[in-house]
C-alpha cells in the first residue's frame, strides 16, 4: 500500500517537473507576441473651434468698369538730349539705327497679331466641306479649359445675390447662356424657373451684372456661342 | 413581329439614342451658394385710421403695435430698416394703397428712388376696448402687393395682432411659419427670491410665474403639443422628512398640476415624445442616473441605459421623429453627447472635442445639434451636424469685467431660424438668440432674475 502511495506520487512529481520544464522552455525559446497596451489608450481631448467671423453680407457692387480710373500708362521717355559737343555725324547715324530697329520690331509685332487674329478665326469659323477641329478635353486643354470654366463660376457666384428669407427655400433654377468671343452674354434662357419670381429675378441679375465673363478660350468660342453654358443655380 | 421589323425597331431605337445623347451635349456649372442678403424694409409708424386720437392710450396702442413688429422684423434677420431721414414722400399724408387708383395713394416711385424693396402700410383705429388693424406689404420692385389684411381684437390682445401680422409676412414671403407667436419657459430666481419656473412670450414679454414651491424648481420642458410643462421641483417628503427631486406635469390651460415621478433620488431632465403619451427622463433610483422611458401618468417605467461601468447618462432630447435620444455621457471618461435608437440600442458618439459636452437639442428638422461646450474655462454654444461633421461655435462673449462669458442650454426656435440660451455676459443670466450661423446675438430678456434652462415652445397658433 505505501509503496503503491509513493509511486504515484513520484509519478505525479515527475509529471509536474515535466509541465513545468515544458512552460520554462517554451517561453525562453518561443516568446509570444508581446500585448502593446498602448493600442488600447484613445486621445480624444480635441479643442472645440473657434467662433467664425460674422459672415459677410452681400458685397458692395463693383465699380463700372468706366468709372475705374484708366490703367496707368507710361509715357515713353524722350531722348536725352546732350549738351556736349560731340562729333555730329556719328550721333545722328545713331539716332538713325535706332528707328530704322523700333520699325522692324513694330512690323515683327504687327505681323504676329495678324497670325494670331487669323489662327482664332479659323478655329471659330467652321464653313463648308471642313473638319472641324472639335473641343477634344484632354491634357493641357482640359486644365486650361476647367480653369476657364472655374472663373466663370466665380464670376457669377460673386454676383447671385439673394435674399435672406429665401436662403433656405431649396428654390433651384437653371439658365442656358449663351457667351460670344469677347466673353459678352449674348443670350440667357430659362431651362427651367424655380418658380419664384425674385428668386429667377436674382438669378438674372447675377448674369446680367457678370457680363462681361471672362473671354474663352480660342476652342471654346464656337461651343459657347452656340450651345453656351447652362447654370444650375445653386447645384 | 417579323426579324425584319425587329432590325427596323432597333435602329430607330438607336438612332434616338444618338439623337438624345447629342442634344445633351451642354456644359453644365453649378453656381453653388449665392450671397445671402438682407433686404431694404421701410416700415413707417402705423396711421391713425380716423381723426388723430387725443387719448394717451389709443396713442401708446399704435406705438406698441409699431415697437412689436419692429422688433420681430428685426429679430428674424431678414431686413435691413430704411432710414426715415431717407423718406421722400411723408407715409403720415399719404395712403395705405398705391398711386394712381387711389386718391392720395403712395407713389411707388418714391420707395424704389431710395431702393426699398418692401414697403409696409398700416393704420389702426380704437373703438371701445376693440382694435382694428389694417396693414399692407408691397413688393416695391415688382409693384406687387405681398400682404393685405385686417386685424382685430380686444385691446388687451395687441401684442398678438403685431406677432400674427409679423407671422403673416414671413409665411408670405417664405411659405413657412412665423415663430413670433411662441413662448418659452425657464427656470427663474430673483434676488432674495426662491427659483421657480416661468413662462413668457418668445420676446421675453408676459411673463407668467407657473410655480410656487418655494423652494427650487428646475429644468422645465415642453409637450410637443405645447399643453403641458414638466419641471423638476424639490417638495418635503413628509415620512421620510428629506427633499426629493420629483417630476410634475403643470396643465397650462387648467393651471393644476400633477406629481408623475417620484422615485427615492433624481427624477428630472424630463424629454416628452412625439404625441406627449410617454417622457423620457433620468433616474436614480438604481443608485446610479440613467436614461427611462416612462408613460406621461408615471405608471409604467422602463429603463433604456444602464451604464456602462455606472456611467451617468442625463439630459435626453428627443428627436422631432421621435425616434432617436441625444443625451449626455460620462462613460468615456469626460460628458460628451451621444446619440441613440429611442429603445436604447445603437449608441454612438457624436462629440469628440472639448472636455465637458452638454444639453443636447435637437433642430427641427433632425439634421443639426445644439449644445453647450466647456472650453477655455467657460461654456459656449456649439452646432454639429448629426453625423458628426460641421462643428461649429456660435457664441463668444466677454463678462463686463472682461472674463469670458458662460453660453448655456442652447434651444432651437420651432421654425429652426433661431437658437436661444442662457448667458452671464451681462453679469447675471439673461436669455439670448442667436441665428444657427452665429450671427444675429440679442438679448431677450431685461431684468433682475437670473434664468436657467430656456426651453423654446413648439408652434401654439
Amino acid at each position: 500500500m505505501n509503496d503503491s502511495l509513493s509511486r504515484d506520487l513520484i509519478y505525479s512529481l515527475a509529471g509536474h517537473l515535466v509541465v513545468v520544464v515544458f512552460i520554462f522552455f517554451s517561453a525562453v525559446l518561443i516568446p509570444s507576441q508581446p500585448i502593446d497596451l498602448r493600442q488600447a489608450i484613445r486621445v480624444d481631448v480635441v479643442g472645440l473651434p473657434d467662433k467664425l467671423p460674422e459672415q459677410k453680407l452681400a458685397p458692395p457692387k463693383p465699380e463700372p468698369e468706366s468709372m475705374k480710373a484708366p490703367p496707368k500708362v507710361e509715357e515713353a521717355k524722350a531722348p536725352k538730349v546732350s549738351t556736349k559737343k560731340a562729333d555730329l555725324s556719328k550721333s545722328q547715324q545713331a539716332a538713325l539705327n535706332q528707328i530704322k530697329s523700333m520699325k522692324a520690331l513694330e512690323k515683327i509685332k504687327s505681323q504676329l497679331n495678324k497670325e494670331k487674329e487669323k489662327n482664332d478665326n479659323a478655329s471659330t469659323v467652321v464653313k463648308g466641306n471642313q473638319v472641324n477641329a472639335g473641343n477634344s478635353l484632354t491634357g493641357l486643354e482640359k486644365i486650361e479649359y476647367d480653369r476657364y470654366f472655374d472663373d466663370l463660376n466665380v464670376r457669377i457666384r460673386e454676383h447671385w445675390n439673394i435674399p435672406q428669407w429665401l436662403a433656405d427655400a431649396n428654390l433651384r433654377a437653371q439658365v442656358q447662356v449663351l457667351i460670344d468671343e469677347r466673353g459678352y452674354v449674348v443670350k440667357k434662357v430659362f431651362r427651367r424657373s424655380s418658380g419664384n419670381t425674385v428668386f429667377d429675378n436674382s438669378v438674372l441679375a447675377a448674369i446680367d451684372n457678370s457680363s462681361p465673363l471672362p473671354a474663352p478660350p480660342a476652342r471654346l468660342r464656337g461651343l459657347l456661342a452656340t450651345s453656351g453654358v447652362i447654370f444650375n443655380f445653386p447645384e | 413581329m417579323s426579324i425584319r421589323s425587329i432590325f427596323l425597331l432597333s435602329v430607330l431605337l438607336i438612332y434616338t439614342g444618338l439623337v438624345s445623347a447629342q442634344s445633351e451635349s451642354h456644359i453644365y456649372i453649378d453656381v453653388g451658394q449665392g450671397n445671402v442678403k438682407k433686404s431694404l424694409l421701410a416700415l413707417p409708424p402705423l396711421l391713425y385710421a380716423g381723426t388723430q386720437p387725443t387719448n394717451k392710450s389709443h396713442i401708446q396702442i399704435g406705438q406698441d403695435l409699431f415697437r412689436v413688429i419692429y422688433n420681430d422684423l428685426s429679430v428674424s434677420n431678414f431686413f435691413t430698416f430704411v432710414k426715415p431721414e431717407a423718406y421722400l414722400e411723408d407715409p403720415a399724408k399719404v395712403g395705405l394703397r398705391p398711386a394712381p387708383g387711389t386718391p392720395n395713394g403712395f407713389k411707388f416711385e418714391n420707395w424704389k428712388t431710395i431702393g426699398t424693396e418692401f414697403l409696409v402700410r398700416a393704420a389702426y383705429s380704437v373703438l371701445g376696448n376693440d382694435v382694428s388693424v389694417e396693414a399692407f406689404v408691397y413688393h416695391v420692385p415688382t409693384t406687387k402687393q405681398v400682404l393685405g389684411k385686417t386685424y382685430k381684437g380686444p385691446t388687451g390682445a395687441v401684442r398678438r395682432i403685431a406677432h400674427t401680422f409679423s407671422n403673416d409676412l414671413v409665411q408670405a414671403l417664405t411659405g413657412k411659419r412665423g415663430m413670433f407667436l411662441t413662448k418659452l419657459v425657464a427656470s427663474g430666481l430673483p434676488p432674495g427670491g426662491h427659483k421657480e419656473i416661468y413662462i413668457m412670450d418668445w420676446d421675453g414679454a408676459n411673463r407668467q410665474k407657473i410655480t410656487s414651491m418655494k423652494h427650487i424648481a428646475i429644468s422645465p420642458a415642453w409637450s410637443t403639443k405645447g399643453d403641458k410643462i414638466a419641471y423638476t421641483g424639490f417638495p418635503l417628503h413628509k415620512k421620510e422628512k428629506v427633499r426629493n427631486a420629483d417630476l410634475f406635469i403643470y396643465d397650462i390651460k387648467t393651471g393644476k398640476r400633477f406629481l408623475v415621478s417620484y422615485h427615492k433620488g433624481i427624477n428630472s431632465g424630463a424629454a416628452f415624445l412625439p404625441g406627449d403619451q410617454f417622457i423620457m427622463l433620468t433616474l436614480t433610483k438604481s443608485g446610479n442616473p440613467d436614461l427611462y422611458k416612462m408613460t406621461a401618468d408615471g405608471k409604467s417605467l422602463q429603463r433604456i441605459t444602464n451604464g456602462p461601468n455606472r456611467a451617468m447618462n442625463v439630459e435626453p432630447a428627443i428627436s422631432p421623429d421621435g425616434t432617436k435620444v441625444a443625451f449626455s455621457s460620462d462613460r468615456a471618461g469626460q460628458p460628451h453627447i451621444y446619440v441613440m435608437n429611442i429603445d436604447g440600442s445603437n449608441v454612438k458618439r457624436l462629440t469628440f472635442a472639448g472636455k465637458y459636452n452638454s444639453s443636447p437639442s435637437w433642430s427641427p428638422d433632425g439634421k443639426t445639434l445644439a449644445f453647450a461646450g466647456f472650453d477655455k474655462n467657460h461654456f459656449d454654444i456649439f452646432t454639429i451636424n448629426i453625423d458628426g461633421t460641421n462643428l461649429k461655435r456660435l457664441t463668444d462673449a466677454t463678462k463686463p469685467n472682461g472674463k469670458p462669458a458662460d453660453n448655456e442650454s442652447p434651444t432651437w426656435s420651432p421654425d429652426g431660424r433661431h437658437i436661444m440660451f442662457s448667458s452671464n455676459r451681462s453679469g447675471r443670466h439673461q436669455i439670448y438668440v442667436v441665428s444657427p450661423d452665429g450671427t444675429n446675438e440679442r438679448r431677450i430678456t431685461h431684468d433682475n432674475i437670473s434664468w436657467e434652462k430656456p426651453k423654446w415652445s413648439p408652434f401654439l397658433d
